[in-house]
């Protein structure tokens, strides 16, 4: 009789925690699809174009016309915020990618080659770790130029350690699996034993990595652009959103900052959870 | 054992060396890859050609890369930076009189963050899925993902336009108060120092605010790190037997196991400086704070590059220098690291 309840009360347990777990799951795919919907349709959805402004209705709050608000020029809070999704992840995916690749390049070749190829490419993910990677982003971004396009370059070229790291163990770490035996054997070559034998079964922890770094991309670019670099007004970004809202929030205008800021933090809150719950997906003793 | 572990000493100092080469290699790099011809640039608007050359044979640009390289280490070994265009003094004496800001407010951002988070992680660690724990996730995973220009802002309109409770968010001082005199440059020691209560609480009122945003954005990690190397450390087997003696949980948690524990937290304390330093920039603009980070924040706008690479390098520099200190107080409290050896 003890033992049972005991039982009951373990497989209850467990019912709840999977279900947690898969709660908050579900929750970070939905809105992540939500994100991904807004940043494809969002330009068309919205009520008022996101760049008319009218002077008459300056700096009202929330109201059922305006659900967050118009800012300082009478433009409507809630269509910047929705538009600007598209040119946030849009500027985050890019990045994440370039990093992707060519983190991953190099990062498998140094674990498939070892040697001194191995330190150099370590050595050098080391010296970009060096630096505090928001402070190098901006020192990049100053002097390659204030362009949006220099923001992706400099926000790429701060994540492209993690790959390199990331990379370089899970292809060591394969290296010497009887199938890349196999593989060679059968007349492969190096180059397509890596890229298509090695690197396919490292991929779980890079996606893992990639939806992380999705999360920190968009508050790189979301802060640089804050103080003034990469896209710059009147176009509808996070970063400039808030950095807008910024001067009125100490006369109590407080829906300029809020709902960008919400809707900023929201999405990377989004990847990350989408980042753990892949985590939990690629770990076959979590899965359990 | 001393003397092994000095040896190792020696080789974590060794190891730095080409870090920090590297940083230099770098940061000359962000000198040197200016759009166009730096010379045109340094020489100013209204130059014409005999002037531009001057300029270019003045900083050694018609020379050798490597050359300029080596000119670019003397002059950093000399304390040289080059010349701000904003405030038309030199980019060291800038950074110099900054510098003090900056690091009062991170420092005290970071002490604020581990007072907070590292009682938070032991107490997640010893109740593991009870509120505390579920309250500590919470707030990892919302502070990781909070910008901290939003954090800033936010705490700036609950505390100072709704509550009322903090001073005028602008600047180090209310211009009803005057500096103290310069000791440390941290005007709370200085005033201290002094024995001047009401501007040491004048000081400290004006940094609460951004130091806690930074303390928002340094809870995260210090949180989740001691959480999960509190409950290593508890499960582990020299805890079980020191249970096993009789030893008291207090002695137990707080002595055995928060002893092993907080050398992996030594490592993290060195990565959130990392973020500390980029967020300071955030929250220098955010709170207009004379410190380096507003200074190279209008640098940014102006185009004054000189005060940027500057401002690149300090930073740098100064992540080595605590990530060095860290490993060198890793190797002296961990009884394990020498012995091999």
């Amino acid at each position: 009789m003890n033992s049972q309840t005991i039982k009951q009360d373990n497989i209850a347990q467990q019912l709840r925690f999977l279900v947690g777990q898969n709660l908050l799951s579900s929750i970070s795919l939905i809105l992540f699809g939500v994100y991904v919907f807004l940043a494809l349709a969002g330009p068309y959805l919205v009520p008022y174009d996101p760049l008319e402004s009218n002077t008459a209705i300056a700096l009202q709050g929330p109201s059922s016309q305006h659900f967050f608000g118009t800012d300082h020029l009478g433009r409507d809070v809630f269509s910047r915020v929705i538009v600007a999704t598209r040119l946030d992840l849009g500027i985050a995916v890019a990045a994440v990618s370039i990093s992707f690749f060519i983190g991953t390049f190099l990062g498998a070749l140094a674990g498939y080659y070892g040697g001194w190829y191995e330190r150099l490419i370590g050595r050098l993910a080391d010296i970009v770790l060096a630096f505090p990677l928001f402070v190098l982003a901006m020192g990049i971004v100053a002097v390659m130029g204030n362009s949006l396009i220099n923001v992706i370059y400099a926000t790429a070229i701060i994540n492209i350690p993690f790959y390199i790291r990331i990379a370089r163990a899970e292809v060591s770490l394969q290296r010497d699996r009887q199938y890349v035996q196999a593989a060679l054997l059968s007349g492969n070559s190096h180059f397509r034993t890596l890229f298509f034998h090695i690197l396919p079964n490292c991929l779980p922890n890079l996606i893992v990595q990639i939806s992380i770094n999705m999360g920190w991309a968009i508050l790189n670019a979301a802060g640089l652009s804050f103080i003034g670099l990469g896209v710059r007004p009147p176009v509808a970004e996070w970063g400039i959103l808030v950095a807008e809202g910024a001067d009125y929030i100490i006369s109590g205008q407080w829906w300029l900052v809020l709902f960008p800021g919400l809707v900023l933090m929201l999405a990377v809150f989004t990847f990350n959870l989408v980042g753990d719950t892949l985590r939990d997906l690629a770990d076959p003793q979590k899965r359990k | 054992m001393l003397y092994d572990k000095i040896q190792l000493i020696i080789k974590r100092l060794m190891l730095a060396v080409p870090t920090l080469f590297g940083v230099l290699v770098i940061s000359f790099c962000l000198t040197r890859a200016l759009p166009g011809d730096p010379a045109v640039y340094f020489a100013g608007a209204m130059a014409d050609e005999a002037s531009i050359q001057h300029v270019r044979e003045k900083l050694g640009l018609d020379r050798s890369l490597p050359y300029q390289f080596l000119a670019y280490c003397n002059n950093l070994l000399n304390g040289e930076l080059g010349q701000s265009l904003t405030t038309g003094q030199s980019v060291t004496y800038e950074i110099k009189a900054r510098l003090p800001a900056s690091l009062e407010l991170t420092l005290l951002g970071l002490f604020m963050g581990l007072l907070i988070a590292i009682p938070l992680g032991i107490l997640a660690a010893l109740k593991p899925n009870t509120w505390i724990d579920h309250l500590c996730r919470v707030l990892v995973t919302a502070g990781a993902s909070t910008p901290i220009f939003f954090s800033g802002l936010f705490l700036m309109f609950v505390f100072y336009y709704l509550l009322g409770w903090s001073p005028s968010p602008i600047g180090r001082l209310d211009f009803i108060y005057l500096e103290p005199p310069h000791v440390t440059g941290f005007y709370t020691i200085d005033a201290l120092i002094i024995g001047d209560y009401e501007v040491f609480k004048a000081a400290f009122a004006q940094l609460l605010l951004p130091a806690s945003t930074l303390a928002l954005c340094a809870l995260a990690p210090i949180a989740r790190m001691t959480r999960s190397s509190m409950i290593t450390a508890l499960e582990s087997e020299y805890v079980k037997a020191a249970k096993a003696n009789g030893i008291s949980t207090n002695m137990r948690v707080y002595v055995y196991a928060l002893q092993n524990a907080s050398l992996p937290l030594l490592t993290v304390i060195g990565l959130v400086f990392g973020f500390l330093l980029g967020g300071n920039v955030l929250v220098e603009k955010v709170y207009s704070w004379p410190g380096i980070g507003s200074f190279a924040i209008d640098a940014l706008v102006a185009s004054d590059y000189a005060a940027i690479q500057g401002f690149v390098l300090i930073m740098a520099v100064l992540f080595v220098t605590l990530n060095l200190i860290i490993d060198i107080l890793y190797t002296l409290f961990d009884p394990r690291m020498g012995r091999n050896e």
